[in-house]
C-alpha cells in the first residue's frame, strides 16, 4: 500500500490521508489522463500485462491495490 | 546540453527545443506569419476586497517560483532554435487604472498589448500587470510566450499567485513548492532516444497502415468535401491551411451554469469523462453536418500534465492527435461517450511522440502529398477546472478570467471549452479564421453541439441515431 500511495503521490497534492477506499477520480482528483500514465508508470514498475487488468473496473485504490496483487509478476 | 555563447558574449548552458515546443513553433513559422500568434494573453479579476502591493509582492513571488518564465532562445546553427534559462525573470510588474474608462475601451488597450509582437531573441518575454478595471474589478493581467507557457502553465501561475496573495493577506495555507522545468524539458529530450519513442512509432505505424482512410467532415455548410468529390470522388480529404491569412475573431458561447450542471452530473453518476461527452458532442455536430457521417475525425489537444513534475513545472506541452471514432447510430449515448474515451486513452498511450512526425507517418500511410492536406477540420480543446483561491464566496463569485485572444491563428477554426471562474459554468470559444467567413455557420454548428450534449445529458441511454434525428430538425 505503501508504494502506491507513493506512486499516487507523484501526481497529486494531497492533504487527506490516502486509504484504500478513497477513489482516485473523486477523492484522489486524478484525471482520465493521470490515471493513463499513472497505470503505464505502476504496470510497468511490477511487471503487469496491461492487457490483463480491467481498469475500468478499477475505482478506489483498494481495488487498484487488489489489481496489483492478483496480476504482479516483480517486486 | 550545448554551450552557446549569445550575442553579448555570455556563455550559457541551452537545449535544443522540445517536439511540443518545436511543433508551435512549425505551426507558428508555416502557418502563422505573425509573431502575435505566439502570445498568450489573459486576466484574472474580482470584485471586492483588493490589497495592490500584498498582489504585487505575491506575483513577484509566484514568479521567482516559476522556472520557466525565466525561459529564453536564440538562434543557432545546429538546432535552429535553442532555450536556455536566464538568471533574472527581468520582469517589473507595473499598475494600470482603467477604472474611469468604458468596458470597451479597457477591453480594447488590454487587446492591443495582448496583439502586440514579443521579441524573443535573448530578451524576457513576459509581462504581468496589475489592474483596476472599470465596474470595481481589479486583479492582474499576463501575457505570456507560447514557447515558454501553455494554457495549463498560464492557469497554474494565476492559481500560485492567488494562494500566495491569499497567505500573506488572510494566512491561508501556502502553496506546495512548484516543479523545475529544465528537469521536465530533460525528460522530454531524453524520450527522443528511448524504447519507448520507439515502440510508440512502431504503435503510428500499424494504426495508421490498419485502420483504413478517414474522411473529412466539414463544420462549413457549403461543403468542401462534397465539392471536392465532385471532381475526385474516391477523395476522402481536402486541401485545408492557408498561411497567408492568419487574422482570426472569436465567437463566445457560454452555457449556462444549470445545464453544465447537468453534464457534469451526468457524467459523474454514469462515469463517464467530461472532456469525452463534450467531444461527442463536438462529433455528433460534425456528423450532423456531414450527413450524419459514422467516421469522424479532428485534432484534440492533449496537455500531458499527468505528474506534478508535469504538471507544475510551466512550459509548453501540448501536443496534437487525431481523435477519430467511427460510431454506429444504433448506441446509446452514453455507450459512444465510451468508445470516445476508449480511443482518447489509446492515443493517451502514446502521445509522447513528436505530432508533426506523427502526421508524416499518416500522411505517408495515405499516400497523401502535402501536409496541408487534412481529414481533420477542426481542433478541440478541454481546460479542466483548476482550482484558483479566492478570499471569500462573494468574491468568487463576481470572479473572471479572460482570454484575450490575439486575433490571428495558425489554425482554420480552434474550439476551446473551459470552465467559468464564477460559478463552474462551460465556455464554449470559437477561434475562427475570418478568410473563410464562418460565423453564421458556427452559430448553427454550436446549437447542434449543444443540443446533442443536452439531450444526451437528459437521457444517456438514447441513441446516437435519435439524436441527429432531433438535431437535424433544427433549422440550419
Amino acid at each position: 500500500m505503501e508504494k502506491i500511495v507513493d506512486f499516487i503521490l507523484q501526481y497529486v497534492e494531497m492533504d487527506e490521508e490516502i486509504t484504500e477506499v478513497s477513489t482516485l477520480k473523486n477523492d484522489c482528483g486524478f484525471s482520465s489522463f493521470d490515471l493513463t500514465c499513472l497505470y503505464t508508470d505502476i504496470f510497468t514498475y511490477y511487471g503487469i500485462k496491461p492487457e490483463c487488468v480491467n481498469v475500468k473496473a478499477i475505482k478506489t485504490v483498494g481495488e487498484l491495490k487488489a489489481a496489483i496483487d492478483n496480476n504482479k509478476t516483480k517486486n | 546540453m550545448v554551450k552557446k555563447q549569445l550575442s553579448d558574449g555570455n556563455i550559457v548552458e541551452a537545449f535544443p527545443l522540445t517536439q511540443a515546443q518545436r511543433l508551435m513553433y512549425f505551426v507558428y513559422n508555416s502557418y502563422g506569419k505573425n509573431p502575435a500568434v505566439l502570445n498568450i494573453g489573459t486576466g484574472c479579476y474580482w470584485k471586492g476586497a483588493f490589497d495592490t502591493e500584498l498582489l504585487k509582492q505575491a506575483l513577484y513571488e509566484a514568479a521567482d517560483r516559476c522556472e520557466s518564465i525565466r525561459l529564453r532562445f536564440s538562434p543557432d546553427r545546429q538546432f535552429g532554435l535553442v532555450q536556455y534559462i536566464a538568471d533574472e525573470h527581468c520582469i517589473e510588474i507595473t499598475e494600470h487604472d482603467h477604472s474611469a474608462m468604458s468596458e470597451e475601451e479597457s477591453f480594447a488597450i488590454l487587446k492591443g498589448w495582448t496583439r502586440e509582437g514579443i521579441d524573443f531573441i535573448e530578451k524576457p518575454l513576459n509581462t504581468i500587470r496589475i489592474m483596476h478595471l472599470p465596474d470595481g474589478y481589479n486583479g492582474f493581467y499576463t501575457k505570456f510566450h507560447h514557447l515558454a507557457f501553455d494554457g495549463y502553465a498560464v492557469k497554474m501561475f494565476m492559481a500560485d499567485a492567488m494562494a500566495i496573495y491569499l497567505h500573506k493577506k488572510i494566512g491561508s495555507t501556502y502553496p506546495k513548492p512548484m516543479r523545475s522545468y529544465t528537469e521536465a524539458m530533460k525528460t522530454e529530450l531524453d524520450y527522443l532516444e528511448s524504447d519507448q519513442r520507439k515502440a510508440d512509432r512502431a504503435y503510428w505505424m500499424k494504426t495508421f497502415s490498419e485502420s483504413g482512410e478517414p474522411i473529412f467532415n466539414d463544420y462549413l455548410l457549403d461543403n468542401r468535401m462534397k465539392k471536392e468529390k465532385e471532381s475526385n470522388p474516391d477523395r476522402r480529404y481536402v486541401l485545408m491551411f492557408e498561411g497567408e491569412h492568419p487574422e482570426s475573431r472569436t465567437l463566445h458561447f457560454d452555457l449556462s451554469a444549470e445545464d453544465s450542471a447537468k453534464i457534469i452530473e451526468m457524467c459523474r453518476e454514469n462515469n463517464l469523462s467530461v472532456p469525452c461527452v463534450l467531444m461527442l458532442g463536438l462529433r455528433s455536430a460534425l456528423s450532423a453536418f456531414n450527413d450524419n457521417e459514422k467516421d469522424v475525425s479532428f485534432k484534440f489537444m492533449i496537455n500531458r500534465r499527468g505528474t506534478l513534475l508535469q504538471k507544475k513545472s510551466g512550459g509548453n506541452r501540448w501536443h496534437f492527435y487525431t481523435l477519430r471514432t467511427i460510431v454506429e447510430d444504433s448506441l446509446t449515448f452514453e455507450e459512444a461517450a465510451q468508445i470516445v474515451e476508449e480511443e482518447q486513452n489509446n492515443v493517451f498511450n502514446h502521445c509522447n511522440f513528436d505530432t508533426l512526425e506523427m502526421y508524416h507517418i499518416k500522411h505517408m500511410a495515405m499516400k497523401m502529398d502535402r501536409l496541408e492536406q487534412t481529414y481533420d477540420s477542426m481542433s478541440f480543446s478541454y481546460h479542466a477546472p483548476l482550482e484558483i483561491p479566492f478570499e471569500s464566496e462573494e468574491i468568487k463569485a463576481t470572479a473572471k478570467g479572460i482570454w484575450y485572444n490575439n486575433d490571428y491563428s495558425a489554425q482554420n477554426l480552434y474550439l476551446t471549452v473551459k470552465h467559468r471562474l464564477s460559478d463552474n459554468g462551460l465556455e464554449f470559444i470559437f477561434e475562427y479564421r475570418i478568410s473563410e467567413n464562418p460565423k453564421h455557420d458556427l452559430e448553427i454548428f454550436y446549437s447542434k453541439l449543444r443540443s446533442a450534449l443536452m439531450i444526451g445529458a437528459e437521457n444517456p441511454k438514447i441513441t446516437i441515431r435519435e439524436i441527429l434525428e432531433k438535431i437535424k430538425l433544427e433549422e440550419n
